[in-house]
C-alpha cells in the first residue's frame, strides 16, 4: 500500500504536528503512515479523506499483492 | 489535555510518587508509604480521564503485537523453567538443583502457578474479547 499524505499534507501548508492534532493521533502516527511503516484502520484512513476532502483511494493507494 | 501534556504529567507524577516512597520505606514510614500508593493512583487515574486524545491506534496496535509477543516468549520460557526446576523431585534426572537446594524446588512450583495464571488468563481475555470483537457464527 502507498500513499500520498505528505503531498496532501504540503499543499495544506500543514506541519505533522498540527495533522496529527487535528485527526487525534500522535506525531509518531503521521511519521510512521508518510513513511509507509504504518497502515492506519479504515476508520483513520476515511478520517484523512473526510478531512482533505478527497476519495480515500487519492490518498491511500492499492498495490496488488504488497503487504505495505 | 493533550497526550504530550498527558505524558509530561505523568512522568514528573511517577518520578515524584516513586521518590516519595522510596523514602517513606527508607525512613519505615509504611503508613506513608501506603497513602502515596493510594494518593498516587487516583491522582494518576484523575489525570488520564482528564486526557481526550489518549487513543492512538498506533501505539495501541504497537502495545497488542507487544503483548503477545511477551506471551509468547515468557510462558514457555517459564514453562520450561519449572519443568526444569521440578525434574528432581520425580525423576532422578538432575538439572538445576541436583535434589538437594529445595528453595529452587519451590521456585519450580511458584513459576507453575504463574505459567498457569498467565495462560488462564491469556485465554479467559482472549475468549471474552473474541467474543466481543467476534462475529456469531449464524451471521452472514
Amino acid at each position: 500500500m502507498k500513499n500520498r499524505l505528505k503531498i496532501y499534507r504540503v499543499t495544506q501548508n500543514l506541519t505533522q504536528e498540527q495533522l496529527a492534532d487535528k485527526l487525534g493521533v500522535s506525531r509518531q502516527t503521521i511519521i510512521a503512515i508518510e513513511s509507509n511503516r504504518y497502515l492506519p484502520s479504515i476508520t483513520l484512513a476515511f478520517k484523512i479523506s473526510v478531512f482533505f476532502k478527497v476519495n480515500i483511494e487519492d490518498i491511500f493507494i492499492y498495490q496488488n499483492g504488497g503487504n505495505k | 489535555m493533550n497526550n504530550k501534556k498527558y505524558k509530561k504529567v505523568r512522568i514528573v507524577a511517577i518520578i515524584f510518587i516513586i521518590s516519595l516512597i522510596t523514602v517513606s520505606i527508607f525512613l519505615k514510614l509504611y503508613l506513608l508509604t501506603i497513602f502515596t500508593i493510594f494518593t498516587g493512583i487516583l491522582f494518576l487515574s484523575l489525570v488520564h480521564s482528564n486526557n481526550k486524545n489518549l487513543v492512538d491506534e498506533r501505539e495501541l496496535s504497537i502495545q497488542e503485537k507487544a503483548a503477545d509477543f511477551t506471551y509468547s516468549i515468557f510462558t514457555p520460557t517459564i514453562g520450561i523453567g519449572t519443568f526444569l526446576l521440578l525434574i528432581p523431585s520425580y525423576s532422578g534426572l538432575r538439572v538445576f538443583s541436583n535434589g538437594e537446594f529445595l528453595f529452587l524446588e519451590s521456585i519450580g512450583i511458584i513459576f507453575a502457578y504463574l505459567t498457569l495464571f498467565l495462560i488462564s488468563l491469556y485465554s479467559i481475555s482472549y475468549f471474552f474479547l473474541a467474543k466481543k470483537y467476534g462475529g456469531k457464527k449464524d451471521e452472514e
